[in-house]
């Protein structure tokens, strides 16, 4: 055992027997058992994170780095929310109903609803937020783009927000996650003004971040008394504060859950909490490249049953997820689970490849077809060695099919610029999809000269369903039409999802009732306005209970 | 007056020179010029007119010369423009920052000015002999070692494995902490920087110190029974003084760029972690002021170091005929 294991579990020990003992005491007293949030309250001390740097800033219309994004998210409330499903709950909006075939949303406030400063949350605030979003002047474009959709916003009193669309769009509801901001406070960076469960405190740059418990939430103040960001720019060094006992949840890289899953003292204080957040790992084959190479979907189903995916996730790189199937999240409604991914079989993809023209090959053993080579470039990001493996995992199972694929690691904003104007053979990169299944921006054709369909796919039957979906509001009826656009896209295979990554965070076993899901252990209702301090008794029967178990 | 003008022009050219080196080498870099604005989905997303416009409004669609005589102009008028990444001015980014930067690399300086030139002193005192032997190991060993590694080491013995000290950062947490907490939290960074420069001053003021023992005056002073001790402070110290103003003007530049990797290593809340940020986001505005702060405190110190000399060395100054003196 090391010294510092020998450390961690002197201290575990003690602190157990500590636990055990004021356990005992507390039974005595009658008063050991008593759980649940409110009990605790807000009691204790706040809660202690760990974060990479300084947000860009806290105005949510101004946010373009996701931390920024999730603290702004904190400190405001939104009209609506996911839960730790992914499914909409409401926030400042009490309900809402679509009303005009679609056309029509309708929000109902919450009226009870206060900004920090005590003032009431208006249905005018909502509309000052919407004309806020949509100024090119003042917000990121990709609010423009959330709400580009949206006719007309309205109060039609206090409490009841209209809003209307040019026409039907489903996925539209969850761009309402935009935080709402205040009409009578100006200054949304040096002072962020929120009604949400967490008050801006204080912000020292470049070392910390404090949140305060809102005691007057509308929905109930948070079980814990503040929140509390510490700025530790490694991975590792978060690790090392969180084993020191600086911080009480720290995000695990691969290399930190190496370090730690083994250690019997670390599960003894820290849980390890697993979670898939709705993120695709790909390779997507340009289709419209010349000389054609991926223009053939038999090609494309060769190459992703020529990658032994599963293999690489067994033997290279353990834990970092599970195979991909489709661009469609197995965490997001709308998934169809009874597609299998394509497995390893080289022999397989070798006889697609023959059917495909692709026979002969040249002195090197790679395939040619009417003279021309299967020679192509990989692009991806050289941000991680983790890309390097992945990349040269991937040459190598290709080579032995006869296809010869170079590498071209380059910097994320040159990768950025190439994929944007379309400077690639194949792609290897990751993208974030949204808490909506919509597909319009991978697959839609109007997205492949420019867009975010990088793989160049063009195919009329799938461009009308995914429109017909977008104008449906029941889920049964979307899901079903996205099922069908998996099973084409797996038959097509434009993009090879080699993994849906899971992510990993430990967290201290002194905070109780943390949930992770498809958001995350934060950016969701409740999040952390959900955590509260075990009590000395809870821990004391949980470390029983682990210790028996 | 007029060599101290001569200076001081041929400073500012330098300067200039090097802002306008650093903005082309920064713009022409590969890839995105909107990368720092914008979330990579947001940027791939764009419609040509939004990207047009975004490009017009942050002045990307003139060419880079331009960009740069505006920036300059701006900059002369003490406007050097917003961070890409937070919208903040960039003065106030920096100012937020500079103390602790400041603080950081004073801490270590005085360090290895208290500790680094007395123990060259030292073994220059006794050549040979096995202080010199031991304090020249001990110094080669700091010296060749990189310095990330020494503070890696430092935040691991220290902080994880005995928890002696603070793991990161410039404050405790606890704002009622005293004096005492920001000492421990300024111990291991300050150590982990002075550590490679104590070996340094020590070599240097050794070498120099050496030199002015061993030249012809000393053995002379020597020869007539001068005790060795006034010898060594009157041959060997003194005279060392001179080469040492040299290194002062070195510096400078340190105090606001020297110290990027500990920082970055001990989350220090300082100008390197804000560097090294910047340079990752292709922040254009906080790199070229902090690069610019660099090249201008670099040239100011070598001016000082020029001027400091001269005023310590009679042999260095002009005399009105242009002839230098005895």
């Amino acid at each position: 055992m090391s010294p510092s294991r020998a450390r961690c579990a002197r201290h575990d020990r003690r602190r157990f027997l500590r636990r055990l003992g004021l356990a005992a005491a507390g039974t005595l007293l009658g008063s050991g058992c008593r759980p649940a949030r409110r009990a605790a309250g807000a009691a204790g001390r706040p809660a202690r994170l760990a974060l990479m740097s300084d947000p860009r800033s806290l105005d949510p219309m101004r946010a373009p780095d996701i931390d920024g994004w999730r603290l702004a998210r904190l400190i405001g409330d939104s009209l609506i929310d996911i839960d730790a499903g992914a499914t909409p709950v409401p926030r400042l909006a009490r309900r809402w109903q679509w009303r005009d075939e679609g056309r029509t949303l309708v929000f109902a406030l919450d009226e009870r609803a206060r900004w920090h400063d005590g003032q009431a949350v208006t249905a005018a605030d909502v509309v000052h937020t919407w004309r806020t979003a949509v100024d090119p002047e003042i917000a990121l474009p990709e609010l423009q783009q959330d709400f580009a959709s949206v006719d007309t916003v309205e109060a039609h009193s206090p409490t009841e927000v209209v809003v209307r669309y040019r026409e039907p769009f489903a996925p539209a509801l969850l761009s309402w996650r935009l935080p709402v901001i205040p009409r009578h406070h100006a200054d949304r960076v040096e002072q962020p003004l929120g009604c949400g469960p967490w008050r801006f405190a204080d912000w020292q740059t470049g070392e910390r971040l404090l949140f305060e418990a809102n005691p007057d939430y509308h929905l109930g103040p948070p079980g814990i008394p503040g929140l509390r960001f510490e700025i530790i720019r490694d991975y590792g060094a978060q690790l090392d504060a969180l084993i020191s006992g600086l911080i009480d949840v720290a995000p695990l890289a691969p290399d930190g859950f190496r370090r730690v899953r083994d250690d019997e003292a670390f599960a003894r204080r820290f849980e390890i909490v697993s979670y898939r957040m709705p993120y695709i790992f790909y390779i997507a084959w340009r289709s419209d490249r010349r000389p054609a190479l991926f223009d053939d979907a038999r090609v494309r189903r060769a190459l992703s049953l020529a990658i032994d995916r599963q293999g690489f996730l067994d033997r290279v790189a353990e834990g970092l997820g599970d195979v991909g199937v489709t661009s469609f999240h197995p965490e997001i409604w709308g998934f169809d689970a009874s597609i299998e991914p394509w497995p390893y079989d080289p022999e397989r993809a070798a006889r697609l490849l023959d059917a495909a023209g692709w026979q002969q090959r040249d002195r090197d053993g790679v395939r040619v077809r009417n003279g021309v080579p299967f020679r192509f470039r990989l692009l991806y990001a050289a941000t991680s060695t983790q890309n390097d493996r992945i990349a040269g995992f991937v040459q190598a199972h290709l080579r032995e099919v006869g296809i010869a694929m170079e590498l071209e690691p380059a910097d994320w904003s040159v990768v950025l610029d190439r994929s944007r104007t379309r400077r690639f053979d194949a792609l290897m990169s990751g993208r974030m999809l949204g808490y909506d299944p919509d597909p319009y921006e991978l697959w839609h054709s109007s997205q492949a000269a420019a867009g975010v369909n990088y793989c160049g796919y063009r195919v009329a039957d799938v461009d009308a369903l995914i429109e017909r979906a977008r104008r449906i509001h029941d889920r049964a009826e979307r899901t079903a039409i996205y099922r069908r656009i998996q099973r084409r896209l797996h038959e097509d295979e434009p993009m090879t999802v080699l993994f849906y990554p899971r992510s990993r965070v430990a967290v201290s076993r002194e905070i109780a009732d943390f949930v992770s899901g498809p958001a995350g252990y934060i950016d969701f209702w409740p999040g952390p306005a959900g955590w509260r301090w075990r009590s000395a008794a809870e821990s004391a029967r949980a470390a029983i209970a682990r210790w028996r178990g | 007056m007029a060599r101290l003008t001569g200076r001081l022009a041929t400073a500012l050219l330098t300067v200039v020179v090097a802002t306008c080196a650093i903005y082309t080498a920064v713009a022409l870099l590969p890839g995105d010029p909107l990368a720092p604005f914008l979330r990579q989905d947001t940027l791939a997303g764009l419609s040509t007119e939004q990207r047009s416009a975004l490009e017009r409004a942050h002045g990307l669609d003139r060419p880079v010369l331009v960009r740069w005589v505006r920036w300059l102009g701006r900059a002369v008028q003490g406007d050097i423009g917003r961070s890409l990444r937070t919208n903040r001015p960039v003065a106030d980014e920096i100012a937020a920052r500079f103390g602790a930067t400041l603080e950081l690399n004073l801490a270590a300086t005085l360090l290895a000015v208290l500790i680094g030139i007395p123990l060259g002193w030292w073994s220059a005192h006794r050549p040979g002999g096995l202080a010199d032997r031991l304090g020249g190991a001990l110094t080669l060993a700091l010296y060749a070692l990189p310095y990330f590694w020494l503070a890696l080491i430092l935040q691991h013995l220290f902080a994880v494995q005995l928890g002696w000290l603070p793991l990161y950062g410039r404050t405790p947490p606890d704002a009622a902490a005293g004096f005492g907490a920001r000492i421990a939290h300024l111990t291991l960074p300050a150590t982990s920087l002075a550590l490679h420069m104590i070996a340094f001053y020590a070599r240097f003021a050794r070498g120099a110190t050496l030199e002015g023992l061993q030249a012809l005056s000393a053995r002379l002073a020597r020869a007539l029974g001068v005790p060795e001790r006034r010898i060594l402070v009157r041959e060997g110290i003194v005279p060392s003084l001179v080469p040492l103003a040299t290194l002062f003007g070195l510096l400078l530049p340190a105090l606001a760029s020297g110290s990027v990797l500990v920082e970055t290593i001990f989350s220090w809340p300082g100008l390197g972690s804000l560097f090294v940020t910047a340079l990752l986001s292709r922040d254009l505005p906080v790199v070229l002021a902090l690069t610019t702060l660099t090249v201008v405190l670099t040239v100011a110190g070598s001016v000082a170091a020029d001027l400091l000399v001269t005023a310590a060395d009679p042999r260095r100054r002009v005399s009105p005929a242009g002839e230098t003196g005895p």
